[in-house]
Formats: C-alpha cells, sequence, structure tokens
C-alpha cells in the first residue's frame, strides 16, 4: 500500500500537479505555480498516486515491467 | 529553440477502448482500463507537442506517461492470461474431465473399431456425450484410431458445442490481449523516436551556443 512517505514524494507530487493542471486544460510542460482553483491539493496527490505512481502492495515504483524496459530500450536506440 | 510543430498522428482506430469486443465483461475490464490509459496518454500528448516550444523539456515528462501506460498495459496483460487459464480449465473441466472412466479403454477400443472415428466421435459431439469423447481426448489419438490434429479438431468443436460463452469470451480475451499489444508497440516505437529527437534538440541549442560563442 501507499505510505505516507510515497505522498510526501516530490515526483508524485509533480506528476500530480501535472496531471491536475492538464485536466484544468494547460498545456505547456511549464507549469504554474500551485493547484489549478477547486483542486484540494492532498486528496489529488492520494487519489493520483493510487491510480497511477504506485502497484498496491509495494513500493516498488510502477514502469519496471516488460514493456516499460523494452520502451527504454527502444529509446536508447535498442 | 526547435519548433516544428510536428504531430504524432492519430492512434489507429482499432487502438479505441471501444474496440474492444465485449469490453463489458468484467473478465474484459483490465483490457479496456488499460486501453483507455494508452489512448488518454497518447491524446495527451499529442496536444501538449502540438503547444510546446521547448521539446527538450517536453521528452522526460513524455517518457513518464507513456511508462505509466505501458505499466498500467503489462498489468493488464497478466490480468488477461491469469483469466484465460480460468476459462481455459473451466471449459476442460467440461469437455475433458480427468476423471479417469474405467471403462475408458473399452470406449477406445469401440471408437477404433468404427468405420471413421472422427465422424464417430462428431457424433458424439452433436449428441452430447461427454463420456465418449473424454474417453478419446485423455489417451493418446491413436489409440482411438484418431490423427492428432482429429484429435484437435474434435476438442474445438467440442469446446465450441459445450461451452459456447467461455470459448467466445476467450477469443475476445485473445484478441482484446492482442490489441493492447500492438498499441503498445506502436505508443513505444513512435514515441522512443522523438523522445531521441526531442532530447537531441537540448545539445543543437548548447551547440549553438557554443558556435556563436
Amino acid at each position: 500500500m501507499l505510505s505516507e512517505e510515497d505522498l510526501k514524494s516530490p515526483e508524485i507530487i509533480e506528476a500530480a500537479r501535472f496531471d491536475a493542471w492538464f485536466t484544468a486544460g494547460h498545456r505547456s510542460v511549464t507549469l504554474p505555480d500551485g493547484w489549478p482553483d477547486g483542486i484540494d491539493p492532498e486528496g489529488y496527490v492520494r487519489r493520483h498516486a493510487e491510480k497511477c505512481c504506485k502497484t498496491t502492495d509495494t513500493n516498488v515504483p510502477v514502469g519496471d515491467t516488460p514493456l516499460v524496459k523494452r520502451f527504454r530500450q527502444l529509446i536508447n536506440g535498442g | 529553440m526547435k519548433n516544428k510543430n510536428s504531430s504524432i498522428g492519430d492512434l489507429p482506430l482499432d487502438a479505441h477502448p471501444g474496440a474492444i469486443k465485449g469490453g463489458d465483461n468484467p473478465l474484459l475490464t483490465p483490457a479496456k482500463r488499460a486501453s483507455e490509459s494508452l489512448w488518454d496518454s497518447w491524446a495527451k500528448l499529442r496536444d501538449t507537442e502540438k503547444s510546446v516550444t521547448d521539446k527538450s523539456k517536453l521528452a522526460p515528462i513524455a517518457q513518464k506517461v507513456v511508462e505509466k501506460a505501458l505499466a498500467t498495459t503489462d498489468k493488464a496483460l497478466d490480468s488477461l492470461r491469469k483469466n484465460r487459464e480460468l476459462l481455459t480449465a473451466k471449459v476442460n473441466s467440461v469437455v475433458s474431465p480427468k476423471t479417469g472412466d474405467p471403462l475408458g479403454a473399452e470406449i477406445r477400443s469401440h471408437i477404433k473399431a468404427q468405420k471413421s472415428a472422427f465422424i464417430f466421435l462428431a457424433a458424439a459431439v452433436k449428441s452430447g456425450d461427454k463420456r465418449t469423447l473424454a474417453a478419446a481426448l485423455n489417451a493418446p489419438a491413436y489409440l482411438s484410431g484418431l490423427t492428432t490434429e482429429q484429435c484437435s479438431s474434435l476438442l474445438a468443436l467440442a469446446q465450441k458445442t459445450f461451452c459456447p460463452e467461455e470459448v467466445l469470451l476467450i477469443e475476445n480475451i485473445d484478441k482484446a490481449a492482442a490489441r493492447l499489444s500492438r498499441t503498445a508497440e506502436h505508443i513505444s516505437t513512435t514515441i522512443a523516436g522523438r523522445i531521441r529527437t526531442w532530447s537531441n534538440a537540448a545539445d543543437d541549442d548548447a551547440l549553438k551556443g557554443l558556435k556563436n560563442a
């Protein structure tokens, strides 16, 4: 399960912020400061993290899977 | 800064979540979710790429977006494999239960004595005679006067006859898994190439600065 420490991870918070701004219609990779209006940051980070960032029972970030490995190989010209 | 405003284009239509046949069945839910994740991620990347000026900043974010969608896809493919195994086990238990029929050898001798073992067994399937079929399928094909290919055909016929819904679901799972794999490959190949290009944009800018020094 996600720990409280995970929810304070800058990477997870930034990913949630990107998702929140994108959902709000923002289309630049340079995000404005803070959060879009009407967003509860803590709740948003938690929901986003549970949905996207972590597997359910370990702290291993999702991403180290066969398709992801292949994608990384392709990026490196493999 | 490079800004060609080039588009990564649209995904093939069969990558759309709505293209998953039987998507309302809970055993196909992982496929639908993964398909939505891939489709949405692609749409976000396509829209963002059009408006971003400094592509080198887009590269790491695009990588993360795609990796999340691919991880979801891997998880879905794993779930689909497990669901398929469950269904296959269920179908096999109906079509050819390994109960060790004490009359199995005699049944096979009777089958072998027929003019055409294959036609005899096909008729058994149509009449719902699972015991006769199981005796043939649970032993080497030659003991019933069949070839291996005939055995496979009879098994497929029996599966469709006795478990039509499960067989259809297995076919839909296979199609959905193949669809997901194709979409993941398309996205991986396309975006990986773009990420390399976008990352190099940073080097180009740096070298340009040196040239002008």
